[in-house]
Order: C-alpha cells, then sequence, then structure tokens
C-alpha cells in the first residue's frame, strides 16, 4: 500500500466536472484507491463518494492505494491534482 | 487495504452544546460560565458517590458528573473544612461539569470552589434516575463514533443489507433493481456508520442522500424518479453482503452452515459472499439472504436442518 498527500490548488477545488475526471482516471487502474479529508475516507472510483469529500482549494488529500499499479495509478492521480484538472 | 482501515471518528460536544441538545434533562447553570467550553466525550454520567470520601481512583474529567440526593446529604453532614477537603480534588481535575439534581441547593462551598475553578455546575429539577437516563440517552446519539465505508445500504423486508465490491461490480445496479421491488435505499457509494451501544447504524452523507449513480446515466435523484416511499433515513445494519467477481472466488460456499462475520468498529455483523456472474440475478438473492437472515432469527437454520437429515440417513445405511 502507498499513499501520499497532495493539496487541492485549482481555483473551484474538487468540483463536479474535476471528481468526474478523477473518478474516471481511477477507474481505469486495477488497485483499490481511497482518497480521503480529515473527516471523510472515499473510493476513488466512485463519483458521489468523491463528491462528498466536498474538499475546497487548498484542502489537503490523502491519496492511498493498494493493488498491482499502485505506484502508477498515486503518480497519475497526483499529476491530475497539480495540474489543476486542466483547468484554471 | 485500504477499505479495512477505519477511520473512526469520535466526537465531542462542549458543555454549552451539551447544555442545549439535552434540554429533556431541563438544565439550568448556577454557575462557572467561564468553563462552558470544556469538553465531553464519553455518554456515561459519573455519580460522584465514593469519589467525595476521597476515592477519586475511577474519575474521568471528560464525563458528566453527577450528585444527588445522597452526596448532597452526605456532604452536609461535615463540617466546611471537611466539605472543601472532600470537594476541591475534584475541581482541581477541570472535571467537564457537575450536575446537581432534584433540584437541591448545594452547599455553599460547591458553589464557591465551582467558580473558582471555572466548572460549570447544574441543576435539574427532576430525579436522579431520569437526569442520568436522559443525559446517556443524548449523549450516547452525539457522542456516537463514526466511519465512512463505501458501498451500498438498502433496507430489504426490513434487514437493513450493506452491499460491498470493488468499483463497477454493479452495486448500484443492484440497489435500482431492489427499489424496483419496492425496497428501500438509504445510500449509494458511501455511507456513514455509527456506532451506538453494540449497533451499527448508516445513512447518507447529507450531500449525497437521495441521490444514486449509475453508469451511463450519471447521478439521479431516487426520490424524484420513485418517489419518497424509495428512500429511508437510516437503517440498523444486519447483514453485509460482499459481491465479487466469480473467477475471483476460489471456494464458494456451497451449504451455507458456517456463520461468517465481518466487523465494523468492533461490532460483528453476520456477512455472505456471493459470487457475481451473467445469469446470477443478484437482486433476486439479496431479497433471498434477506428472507434466510429472517428465518435464522426465528431459529430456522435451512442449511443445517438439511445437513442433519442427510447425516441421519448416512447412519441408516450403515
Amino acid at each position: 500500500m502507498i499513499e501520499k498527500e497532495i493539496t487541492i490548488t485549482n481555483k473551484l477545488g474538487l468540483h463536479a466536472r474535476a471528481a468526474a475526471k478523477l473518478v474516471n482516471l481511477a477507474g481505469k487502474f486495477h488497485s483499490h484507491i481511497t482518497i480521503s479529508t480529515e473527516q471523510i475516507c472515499a473510493d476513488a472510483k466512485s463519483i458521489l463518494g468523491v463528491l462528498t469529500l466536498a474538499a475546497g482549494k487548498d484542502t489537503v488529500v490523502k491519496i492511498e492505494a493498494e493493488g498491482p499499479d499502485e505506484k502508477k495509478s498515486i503518480e497519475a492521480i497526483v499529476n491530475l491534482i497539480q495540474n489543476k484538472f486542466g483547468e484554471d | 487495504m485500504p477499505d479495512s482501515q477505519e477511520k473512526v471518528t469520535y466526537p465531542l460536544i462542549t458543555v454549552k452544546e451539551f447544555l442545549t441538545h439535552i434540554s429533556k434533562a431541563e438544565l439550568t447553570l448556577i454557575t462557572g460560565e467561564n468553563g462552558l467550553n470544556r469538553k465531553i466525550n464519553r455518554p456515561r454520567v459519573q455519580k460522584l458517590g465514593l469519589i467525595l470520601a476521597g476515592f477519586p481512583e475511577f474519575i474521568h474529567k471528560e464525563r458528566v458528573h453527577l450528585v444527588g440526593n445522597t452526596e448532597i446529604c452526605y456532604l452536609n453532614k461535615l463540617s466546611s473544612e471537611e466539605k472543601i477537603k472532600s470537594l476541591k480534588p475534584i475541581f482541581d481535575l477541570q472535571i467537564s461539569c457537575l450536575i446537581v439534581t432534584k433540584g437541591l441547593t448545594p452547599p455553599e462551598e460547591m458553589v464557591t470552589l465551582a467558580k473558582e475553578s471555572d466548572t460549570p455546575l447544574l441543576s435539574s429539577p427532576l430525579r436522579t434516575t431520569f437526569v442520568i437516563q436522559y443525559i446517556s440517552e443524548g449523549l450516547q446519539d452525539i457522542l456516537a463514533p463514526f466511519v465512512h465505508k463505501h458501498g451500498v445500504l438498502v433496507d430489504v423486508f426490513g434487514v437493513g443489507v450493506l452491499m460491498k465490491g470493488g468499483s463497477s461490480i454493479g452495486k448500484s445496479e443492484t440497489a435500482l433493481d431492489l427499489i424496483v421491488r419496492k425496497h428501500r435505499l438509504v445510500s449509494d457509494d458511501i455511507i456513514e456508520i455509527r456506532k451506538k451501544g453494540e449497533i451499527l447504524i448508516g445513512k447518507a452523507p447529507d450531500i449525497a442522500m437521495g441521490r444514486m449513480e449509475l453508469r451511463g446515466l450519471g447521478i439521479i435523484n431516487i426520490s424524484e424518479l420513485f418517489g419518497i416511499v424509495a428512500l429511508r433515513d437510516e437503517k440498523i445494519i444486519d447483514l453485509i453482503v460482499n459481491l465479487q467477481p466469480a473467477q475471483d472466488f476460489e471456494d464458494v460456499d456451497r451449504l451455507g452452515i458456517d456463520e461468517k462475520f465481518e466487523e465494523i468498529m468492533g461490532v460483528k455483523i453476520p456477512s455472505i459472499s456471493l459470487p457475481v456472474a451473467s445469469g446470477r440475478n443478484i437482486a433476486n438473492l439479496l431479497e433471498i439472504a434477506a428472507s434466510n437472515l429472517l428465518l435464522k432469527r426465528k431459529g430456522k437454520y435451512s442449511a443445517q436442518e438439511f445437513v442433519i437429515k442427510q447425516r441421519d440417513r448416512l447412519k441408516h445405511r450403515k
């Protein structure tokens, strides 16, 4: 299992379209991936789960992954968040 | 695996919140308003009893503390110095608050010590038994620890079924099938589970309530599509069903005589694993699983009865 903490930096935070991008990306990997804030831990492949996090700009989220492609999956998700979901 | 990690949240409340939330106990503040931001994190009420006689071993400062008729009568028999000697160590501990029940008048020394140590001193006109009952009930609700779990919770024939399983195994689709058959959805995808005593209660996080995601259709609103009867605010979790791709199964349970359990926050819940494969109608199977649990609760174990019958027959063959 590997984990990484990262700050949401795009202006709108983890809003609907950003969340959809994240969930679709997570869905491409075989590993079990979770994304969590201080209060809530959600399955990164679940759109309702990720939206429930309601993670705004500057929120620190923790990504955890376990499975055959855990390293790749975390890299890809961290990349997406670092690149502000292709927004801004 | 991230799934097995439990991120349990233990809520706590301030004495100020406690005063407004537990209205049934009819509490009023006598003194110590500067301490209203002290924390309460345990639902049990501590009656001071022997602590007053100099036995403070079991005191937990984050509990609610209480004195009733016995304690007040005991204190009233003591001299002023003895009262202070008995009470001061308790207030020095910075206990969350102290309640005097039955509308009794607290000794002067108690009021002074409460004021000096900024400990909220509260009064209730009700008898100790009721005060303890109302506070414990209320605090068990408010202080119930909770976790968030990935899964779908549905009320099937009154049985709270928590479906788990990897993404896109068909949990939401199964829940939809069940809703069409007049069962009720509690939460899709993410469930907030509270532990109250030895039971687990699941509900949807506010933002996700009544919503469901179906691949290709997006997020839908269940109560608008199916009416309010298709939803349930919260439900006790009675059964965990793990949906797994059939090819992942090494040995499927073919008898059903072994009871399996899964633990959530230390509470054991009966669990089964269902292989998902084409031709298996999962909603149908969940209805049967729920009915079977109801039968078991009535003491009817179909699988075991059959095994016993078969064993008897084997004996007669000899």
